[in-house]
């Protein structure tokens, strides 16, 4: 196909024939040769700005700001894209760009000219028809239709984020019920502390990642609110009355989103407030996820020479020289992602920080490193769950074996024997090696009955108070969620409601307290 | 688009079956590699995966020197390794770059596709672990090849980069050695500079960046290589690692040298993390100089105007014929995401434990992107923006003498006071000091003479210490 001719400002440029960007796309990627990842990388930022570009045709055509032939073909170009993924290659832009989302905008603006040029049958080019300035950026600027089309593209990606994050917690959740008869000891400071099961430990790893799903859906909310009809500044220059209502309300009918227009245009078009706690909610998802990741990797080290209570899937040869090596390579590949987001958190910020007046110039490289987050994160949670979660398994003898040998026994011996009894029963337990049970056996502190009692596993999951009280008459209280929380706030039955509904034994021994 | 049996090959590994791509260079483990890692579809770069080949190339000519490997084997192994150094084997390294801790799967994918390349000039087969990766670990290969990968892009790009806009900075400062601007300090009006003293600070910045960057790369430059599993150098000749690092200088031309300690090159990436921190400096620097380039080019008209940049491309889809300052914007973003990667590569450093960093991958990819996004925005910097970049010189001039600072030199002939009273009537009319001095009587009264005024309110003349 011919190529043509296109001129701005600057002068003329030759456009290859068979591309529908134009002048101003080619002179930002000649000017922004920097990263190499381009906005058609970038899929939910093109769908959400041609959302922008509907709405804002559906809109001058009702208030007749677009001759109607003008308009339909501009939608239809929008539906093309939307619909049926036309031209979504057609976005060769840097991400890294100056001149605040102006090159992509423009960019768009070309494309759907083009293609709307192309549903009237007429050739590329031909802007005295179709202009991507004067008709598909008609009533906008690029500074509310860029900060717009990225906050519904963002919303978007953030969808499937908590999708994943569902289905990891499910995962933990199962496991945890999985594991519920785990008997294994619990570790404060990388020190023993006292018995719990393992189902705790990863039903408390899926309660940590649905806390994580209602902020997402909290920051979520505060992307929805757009300055749409706001144009250059917020003054809604070129824009004619009733556009903003009406282009807002096109928006949230083409998107299926509850959009809303910015109390104050003026604070919405320069403000990024928004982006800045979004991604600092990616970045809790991150730091959640290296905590979950760097326990995994932890209880599953060995096989010999580590803690090796639970065992990752194997999923590659670990070592090219030790033969037979594995080792827990989705949790790393996890870790190094979470430390990606929280690096990106710093740019951000960074950019955040970086407006000046009545603009943000720097919500390029807040795009692309949101977007590069929350995709980095969406994958990273469907491996760790696909590909490791779900496959791990307990080693079931050797947490139980830790318990027995374990000094941190002695705790639940306190309400009997005394803390300094205690202490001298583990500090002899430490020194011999002997076992706690052979220990106050026979220095005669308790009975062999008592002592079994105690130290049962049934009484070492699920722990009755063997405390005294220093009133005759205690106020009864009935168990609540809050009782079954231990020191470090780890809930001690694996599921609250098992508590109540199962545990009429407990019920019974609750029993009063003050 | 899915595909049929006929489609892959079964390959074995010591976990069991893989079906790979039939045409594909690589084996088993890289493609079990690819199915656990799909999470950010990006892969290797390509310095990484050189530097990767140039590895497997020196240690097999080292391993045939040493005789744990026969010669024509080493050859083939090292013709094969060429080939993929040249770039002429990218699509066969599909590996994300997000990946085991250690790097093992790219190590792995190296071996693979250089056994296989290797097996078909040779006639005979060639194992990716028994041969390409003799003596070799990925414990000391993958630190190894980050160290070789960011070393080349910082002395082959970054610093000739650097070196660029260094000049383009210097020139201007010459160039603008005459223009006489305010000074500005909190943003408010200073005594006097020349535009030339202010671009010669900002080549300043730059050229101590390039020290910066300089001094880190001695550390950066050391290899791994000859630990191999945890430091101790097992299933090693002896004098391995340092013939192998001399055979990848010579061939590279890189002044890389053996690991003075082989445990700290394996268990930590100091170095890395030392050199993204010269990056981090480099990129305040160079976000400071375009935050004074936009603000000196704001206007056109309500801004404050004392240079043009040159205008690029349209700036706006609704105003016309508004002009930004696109490049500084650009390179400023660039800058947010160096020092984020910064803090990335500091928590991938600190997460080491015993003998292996296993935060490698994430710490050579945002290595690599940010020493590759300051070299090509250095240079857009220099040449489509500070090369075209003209002086408003009756603006400067004229902002210069209307700075009520100006008056400073007055105090030695009519007192801090008077010269006080001088000042706040010119800002107060909106009047250069001159013509304050004049309306208030000063010339008049014959406190000040005329040839007293020229001396103390010449503004160039502030612009360098007295005598």
């Amino acid at each position: 196909m011919a190529a043509r001719i296109e001129e701005d400002l600057l002068g003329k440029r030759e456009i290859p024939g068979d591309v529908y960007w134009g002048i101003h796309t080619l002179r930002a990627v000649e000017n922004f040769a920097l990263s190499g990842t381009r906005i058609a990388d970038l899929p939910d930022l093109v769908r959400g700005m041609v959302l922008v570009k509907k709405a804002s045709a559906l809109a001058n055509r009702d208030l007749r700001t677009l001759p109607a032939d003008v308009a339909g073909a501009i939608i239809g170009a929008c539906d093309d894209m939307l619909e049926h993924g036309r031209c979504l290659d057609q976005f060769p832009v840097d991400v890294f760009q100056g001149g605040a989302g102006t090159s992509v905008n423009m960019n768009v603006n070309e494309v759907i000219a083009n293609l709307a040029l192309e549903r009237l049958g007429l050739p590329k080019g031909r802007y005295d028809v179709v202009h991507p300035n004067d008709h598909v950026n008609k009533s906008q600027s690029t500074n509310d239709a860029y900060p717009t089309g990225l906050r519904i593209a963002i919303h978007q990606a953030v969808e499937r984020l908590k999708a994943q994050l569902e289905a990891l917690a499910a995962t933990f959740t199962a496991k945890g019920h999985e594991f519920s008869r785990v008997l294994k000891m619990g570790r404060t400071q990388l020190q023993d502390a006292v018995p719990m099961t393992l189902g705790q430990e990863f039903s408390a790893f899926a309660a940590l990642i649905t806390e994580e799903l209602l902020n997402l859906r909290r920051q979520q909310a505060l992307l929805l609110e757009v300055n749409l009809g706001a144009t250059a500044i917020g003054t809604g220059l070129n824009t004619p009355p009733g556009y903003t209502v009406r282009a807002v309300a096109h928006l949230a009918e083409v998107s299926g989103l509850p959009v809303v227009r910015s109390e104050n245009l003026i604070e919405a078009t320069s403000d990024t407030g928004a982006y800045v706690s979004m991604h600092a909610a990616l970045k809790r998802v991150a730091v959640k996820l290296g905590k979950i990741c760097n326990d995994l990797r932890l209880l599953s080290s060995g096989p010999r020479a580590g803690l090796g209570e639970i065992n990752l899937p194997e999923m590659q040869a670990g070592s090219s020289i030790m033969p037979a090596k594995v080792n827990p390579v989705i949790p790393e590949v996890v870790n190094q992602v979470c430390f990606a987001v929280i690096g990106n958190d710093t740019t951000v910020t960074m950019a955040a920080d970086a407006g000046q007046l009545q603009l943000n110039v720097m919500e390029p490289v807040i795009a692309k490193a949101v977007f590069e987050s929350v995709s980095l994160l969406t994958r990273a949670c469907d491996t760790l769950d696909r590909r490791c979660a779900a496959g791990i398994t307990a080693n079931e003898e050797v947490c139980r074996a830790n318990v027995m040998n374990s000094i941190g026994l002695v705790t639940y011996l306190n309400p009997i024997i005394g803390h300094h009894n205690g202490d001298r029963v583990g500090r002899e337990a430490a020194l011999s090696g002997r076992s706690v049970r052979d220990i106050v056996l026979e220095w005669g502190l308790l009975t062999e009955d008592e002592v079994d009692d105690v130290l049962s596993p049934e009484n070492l999951m699920r722990p009755r108070f063997r405390g005294t009280y220093y009133r005759e008459d205690p106020v009864v209280f009935a168990p609540t969620a809050d009782d079954a929380t231990s020191d470090d706030g780890a809930p001690v039955t694996a599921d609250a409601d098992d508590a109540e509904t199962e545990g009429g034994e407990l019920e019974e021994e609750a029993g009063p307290r003050d | 688009m899915t595909l049929d049996d006929a489609d892959f090959r079964i390959e074995h590994d010591t976990m069991g079956e893989v079906r790979v791509p039939r045409g594909a260079l690589y084996s088993a483990q890289t493609q079990r590699a690819v199915e656990n890692f799909a999470i950010s579809g990006a892969r290797l770069s390509r310095h990484h995966i050189a530097a990767l080949a140039q590895i497997k190339r020196a240690a097999a000519l080292a391993n045939a020197e040493l005789g744990v490997i026969e010669e024509d084997l080493a050859r083939a192994i090292a013709e094969a390794a060429e080939q993929v150094i040249a770039g002429d084997h990218d699509e066969h390294f599909p590996v994300d770059v997000f990946q085991t801790g250690s790097g093992t799967s790219s190590n792995m994918n190296t071996n693979e596709v250089v056994a296989n390349i290797a097996a078909t000039l040779l006639g005979r087969s060639v194992h990716p672990n028994d041969h390409v990766n003799a003596s070799q670990s990925s414990n000391d290969v993958f630190p190894s090849s980050i160290h070789i990968a960011a070393t080349e892009s910082v002395t082959r790009e970054l610093l000739p980069a650097l070196q660029t806009l260094a000049a383009s900075l210097e020139a201007k400062a010459a160039e603008f050695a005459d223009v006489v601007k305010a000074g500005r300090t909190h943003l408010m009006d200073a005594t006097p500079v020349t535009l030339g003293q202010e671009f010669g600070g900002y080549a300043a910045q730059i050229r101590f960046g390039i020290e910066r960057v300089e001094a880190a790369l001695p550390r950066l430059a050391q290899l791994a290589l000859g630990g191999t599993a945890v430091g101790t150098g097992i299933n090693t000749p002896l004098g391995f690692g340092a013939r192998a690092t001399a055979l990848i200088a010579e061939h590279t031309g890189l002044p890389l040298t053996e690991a003075k300690n082989h445990f700290e090159a394996q268990s930590a990436q100091d170095s890395a993390v030392e050199m993204s921190g010269a990056l981090r400096t480099v990129a305040v620097s160079l976000v400071k100089i375009c935050n004074d380039l936009r603000w000196m080019g704001s206007g056109p008209n309500t801004g404050l105007g004392e240079i043009a940049i040159p205008d690029l491309q349209p700036g706006s889809s609704i105003m016309p014929g508004k002009v930004n300052p696109v490049i500084p914007e650009a390179t400023a973003m660039v800058c947010a995401q160096v020092i984020g990667n910064d803090a990335t590569i500091a928590f991938a450093g600190a997460s080491g434990s015993f003998e292996l960093n296993v935060m490698l991958p994430v710490i050579a990819r945002n290595l690599l992107e940010s020493i590759t996004l300051l070299a090509s925005s250095s240079v857009a910097l220099a040449t489509r923006t500070v090369d075209g970049i003209t002086a408003n010189v009756e603006r400067a001039r004229a902002l210069a003498e209307s700075s009520p600072s100006i008056v400073t030199p007055l105090n030695r002939v009519i007192g801090y006071e008077a010269a006080a009273a001088i000042a706040k009537h010119a800002v107060k009319n909106g009047t250069t000091i001159r013509e304050a001095v004049e309306q208030l009587g000063y010339v008049e009264r014959g406190e000040v003479t005329p040839e007293q005024l020229d001396t103390a309110l010449d503004v160039m003349s502030m612009t360098r210490p007295a005598g």
